[in-house]
């Protein structure tokens, strides 16, 4: 039950939407796109782009069928058409995919979880535009002509300058690890918004299904993405500057590159599937008018599903030469993912089963998606078998089996979300039924591609080929693969031509046409920039099925911070487990900054890409000079007491609480920072052991004196910090504190750049280049705690800390603490061997 | 967070213990150690990975809520499953063929 019945905020309806609208707005006209830091301006932008990229990967790969449909297809050479499947893949997998799943969640999850906005409404923007800028760098390789032509996957030496010479793979490497930082900003915002920015009430028991499975794809982000992110680096390095982390003459290995792309790749297809299984688990029970049977036990399969799919990289190197035994290791773990996959399957079988389903289109392609993804998860057990691999290994069933997952898994549901979801967009109804026409031949047309390309991969064609020889057997099956895709290709273009048409014609809808019982349909549909006029108190998971005027009195003012205050932007957060509410948000305003800092970040990439190294120092210092304006801005001068929250309740601003958004941003960043830095250490160990040609012709030799220097300031930073946090408990002065810590950090810096100073040549071998990237590491980790030292004695200067105001210092002890830790971890990798031989 | 701890706890420690097993593999590959580290390592893993089982069902580690209670639970025993099952290996095949 919802309880609104105590308090009545005492602004109307209509004079508390006006105030809200007023307060939330985007700024009117064409700057409004550019300003906006609102979610549902910025979840919108991300649909669309989205779907713009989608469309350009479909045409790609109609062009890859369209040469594939007859033997020694004069219609392109292998050089283009390899640019074709490479960037198939590569915008399908990381301009589509991820930022679709990152658009879902930023447009619903606020909406879903009853507040007003994410955690970091201008951390959204920015990483909106990190994603248009790297995806348009991609785009512009396309059309250039200069596309990356090492496939998604991108293995040296084929991707190395050996194997690929010219700047195509420069743009896979630089651009999308640009892309990636939209991804990692919108992982943290999402897990930070889940765990703290939901309603009153919202315990961890009630939250909504797909904000579990939006957690669970955000922390695998966070931890998967940054394996990718450090092979794209150390890659580029090795193209660019010549350091030999790939090269096996110089003691590097080109398997070091499988492992760390396959350590993300492979999590990868469960961030993409896990968002789809959660908007299945929250659209299903409606359609079957019924509630999700096994609640708990779906929670349980999407976590275990999680954190079992980090152990499964290695089956995509089954055929690289592997002792059995690790082979054995990750065949046992790949099999054994498939049980809380089959969970989750029959759970919502059993959903089907409990409830009286109704056939609307959101459920068709919810069957559609049953009857696809059931065949590629059997395919997926069948590959992760090690024999049954072998014969396989880089056919095109493995073409088809991946399709079956992504298309299936990911592709589907996203549709059955669209026509779920539509209504809520744009507060519309469907107009024609094109949508039906549009499933039966994307359905048909999938089917007729992927399931005979199953059959001539068995016969041995292999995946990636530009050609092939007539009279090999498999021209039949190609043409009629080629000819089911242009089905294919009809179908989706009509789903295009439905949603244009829906929002073109004004048909008004009901306000919540699917009878749901979730927190998004309460509130006017398409809906107001500020989502709830006041902010609800739920007491149960389906709060609208419980309580069905709940719309209605939140617009009444008959919930949390109803009544507008000073102009401000202001939502909830509560206790991570309870849902109990313990602080208030005030958001930022309309701004340009998270478009100019995206543009300038560019120039940081785009300095790499074009070997104009001048510019990125340059546009480094404008990415922190931005930053500085960015987060200047945030807090109190004076402490601002308990406010109050509506219904009696009295709450301080998040800013005078122990653990401000900030903190747990900062929490989420390190986890995705430490994952980084555990993978580079898992590399460099990887070629200890593994590559030929270790050990190097000479280890590091450590000079004990600015050893000394470097512990003491591991000592000094964190002690310092805590001391100034204890100095401002007491009403004290933080300064002596401060000024300690950047002493200690400052030490910690000279430390690490020890490291490279001792190995003069990075190019020598890849110990060198190692080290010098671990070093490197330490130092920028040292010199960003120098730079957050000395933001934080200004802002102790300004007044911007108190006993109240203690978040921002115990974010940069996070920081400082970090910095520490990794500095010593650093010397002792650099320097451990050459002490001990 | 303490919840959210419990809840994923349990499986991160199977992660760490595979990864940890996995690398110990490559090492005495590297180095010709004795394969009987292989099975030991299995061993620890098993005994490491019933510790979390344990704690999150007394009273003074386990979550107070029922929800999370009951599946920081079911997912130690899948963790404690996943270790014996991905592991097992380590005691049945031979280290580095």
């Amino acid at each position: 039950m919802v309880c609104l019945c105590r308090w009545v905020s005492p602004v109307n309806a209509l004079r508390r939407h006006r105030e809200l609208s007023r307060i939330w707005a985007s700024d009117p006209g064409w700057r409004g796109w550019f300003t906006t830091v609102n979610h549902t301006d910025i979840g919108r932008m991300f649909l669309a782009v989205a779907v713009v990229f989608f469309f350009i990967g479909g045409i790609l790969a109609m062009l890859i069928r369209a040469q594939l449909a007859s033997p020694r297809s004069p219609f392109m050479g292998p050089e283009i058409y390899n640019q074709i499947f490479t960037m198939h893949g590569t915008i399908m997998m990381f301009l589509f995919a991820i930022p679709l799943f990152e658009g879902l969640a930023v447009y619903f999850l606020p909406k879903l979880l009853g507040a007003r906005d994410l955690a970091f409404p201008r951390l959204t923007a920015y990483g909106f535009w990190c994603y248009v800028f790297g995806g348009s760098m991609l785009l512009f390789a396309l059309l250039a002509g200069i596309a990356p032509d090492s496939g998604w996957f991108m293995y040296p030496p084929l991707s190395s300058t050996l194997g690929s010479p010219g700047i195509n793979s420069d743009f896979w490497l630089i651009g999308i690890t640009f892309v990636e930082i939209s991804a990692i900003c919108a992982a943290v915002e999402i897990t930070v918004s889940i765990l703290r920015y939901r309603a009153a009430g919202m315990s961890l028991s009630r939250m909504p299904i797909f904000a579990w499975y939006a957690l669970v794809a955000s922390l695998m982000i966070l931890t998967g993405f940054p394996p990718l992110i450090l092979g794209s680096v150390l890659l580029e390095l090795e193209r660019a500057f010549g350091m030999p982390f790939f090269q096996v003459e110089h003691g590097g290995d080109s398997l070091l590159w499988q492992h760390l792309f396959w350590l993300f790749g492979h999590p990868e297809v469960y961030i993409i599937f896990l968002p789809a299984a959660g908007v299945i688990s929250t659209i299903l029970p409606v359609m079957a008018r019924t509630t999700l049977l096994g609640y708990g036990w779906v929670v349980v399969g999407a976590i275990s599903l999680g954190v079992l799919s980090f152990g499964i990289w290695v089956h995509h190197m089954f055929a690289t030469g592997i002792p059995h035994m690790a082979l054995a290791f990750f065949s046992a773990a790949s099999t054994l993912v498939a049980v809380p996959m089959g969970l989750q399957v029959f759970a919502w079988l059993g959903t089907i089963w409990k409830g009286r389903p109704q056939m609307h289109l959101p459920m068709l392609w919810i069957v559609g998606f049953f009857a696809t993804f059931v065949i590629g998860g059997l395919t997926g057990v069948m590959v992760a078998v090690v024999p049954f691999n072998w014969q396989v290994h880089d056919t095109a069933f493995v073409t088809a089996h991946m399709h079956y997952v992504l298309v299936g898994g990911f592709v589907f549901p996203m549709l059955a979300a669209l026509y779920y979801w539509m209504p809520h967009l744009t507060g519309r109804k469907r107009f024609f039924k094109l949508g039906e026409t549009a499933f039966w031949l994307v359905f048909i047309g999938f089917h007729g591609t992927f399931l005979l390309m199953h059959w001539v991969g068995l016969l041995g064609q292999r995946r990636r080929i530009d050609t092939y020889d007539a009279g090999s057997g498999w021209e039949v099956i190609n043409l009629i693969s080629s000819v089911f895709s242009f089905v294919m290709a009809i179908g989706f273009a009509l789903i295009l031509i439905d949603v244009i048409i829906h929002t073109v014609i004004r048909s008004r809808g009901p306000r919540n046409p699917w009878g749901a019982g979730s927190l998004e349909w309460a509130m006017p549909i398409p809906p107001p920039p500020y989502n709830f006029a006041s902010l609800p108190e739920v007491t149960s998971r389906d709060a609208l099925a419980k309580s069905p005027g709940l719309a209605l009195g939140l617009a009444k003012g008959e919930g949390y911070l109803g009544t507008p205050r000073d102009g401000l932007r202001e939502t909830l957060t509560v206790d991570t487990a309870t849902g109990q509410p313990n602080g208030i948000v005030v958001f930022p305003k309309n701004t340009a900054l998270p478009i100019v800092m995206a543009f300038v970040t560019g120039g940081i990439f785009l300095g790499m890409l074009i070997k104009a190294y001048w510019l990125v120092p340059l546009a480094a210092s404008g990415v922190v000079a931005l930053s500085l304006r960015w987060v200047w801005g945030l807090g109190h001068r004076r402490d601002q007491g308990l406010q109050d929250a509506g219904r009696g309740l009295m709450l301080p601003f998040a800013s005078e609480t122990a653990d401000p958004p900030g903190w747990w941003g900062s929490v989420f960043l390190l986890i995705a920072n430490a994952t980084f830095f555990g993978c580079l250490l898992f590399g460099y160990a990887f070629l200890w052991t593994v590559a030929p040609n270790w050990p190097p012709p000479k280890w590091a030799v450590a000079d004990v004196r600015w050893l000394g220097v470097a512990f003491a300031g591991a000592l000094i930073g964190p002690l310092g910090i805590r001391w100034a946090i204890l100095s401002l408990r007491r009403d004290g002065s933080p300064l002596p504190g401060l000024l300690a810590t950047l002493v200690g950090v400052v030490g910690l810096g000279a430390g690490a750049a020890t490291i490279p100073l001792s190995l003069p040549d990075p190019t020598r071998h890849a110990y060198d280049a190692t080290a010098w990237v671990i070093g490197g590491y330490g130092l920028f980790h040292a010199a960003l705690a120098v730079l957050m030292m000395c933001f934080l004695i200004a802002r102790s200067a300004a007044g911007f800390l108190s006993a109240r105001r203690l978040g921002e210092a115990r974010i940069v002890r996070l920081w400082v603490d970090y910095a520490a830790l990794v500095t010593l971890a650093a010397l002792a990798a650099a320097f451990a061997p050459g002490i001990l031989s | 967070m303490t919840d959210i701890l419990r809840l994923f706890g349990p499986l991160v420690l199977w992660l760490a213990s595979f990864s940890a097993i996995y690398g110990l593999h490559g090492a005495i590959c590297a180095q010709g150690w004795d394969r009987s580290l292989l099975v030991m390592a299995w061993g620890i893993a098993v005994a490491v990975q019933a510790a979390p089982l344990l704690l999150l069902s007394t009273e003074r580690f386990g979550a107070r809520a029922g929800f999370v209670r009951r599946a920081s639970l079911a997912l130690a025993t899948v963790s404690l499953v996943a270790v014996i099952w991905t592991l097992a290996p380590a005691a049945f095949l031979s280290a580095c063929v």
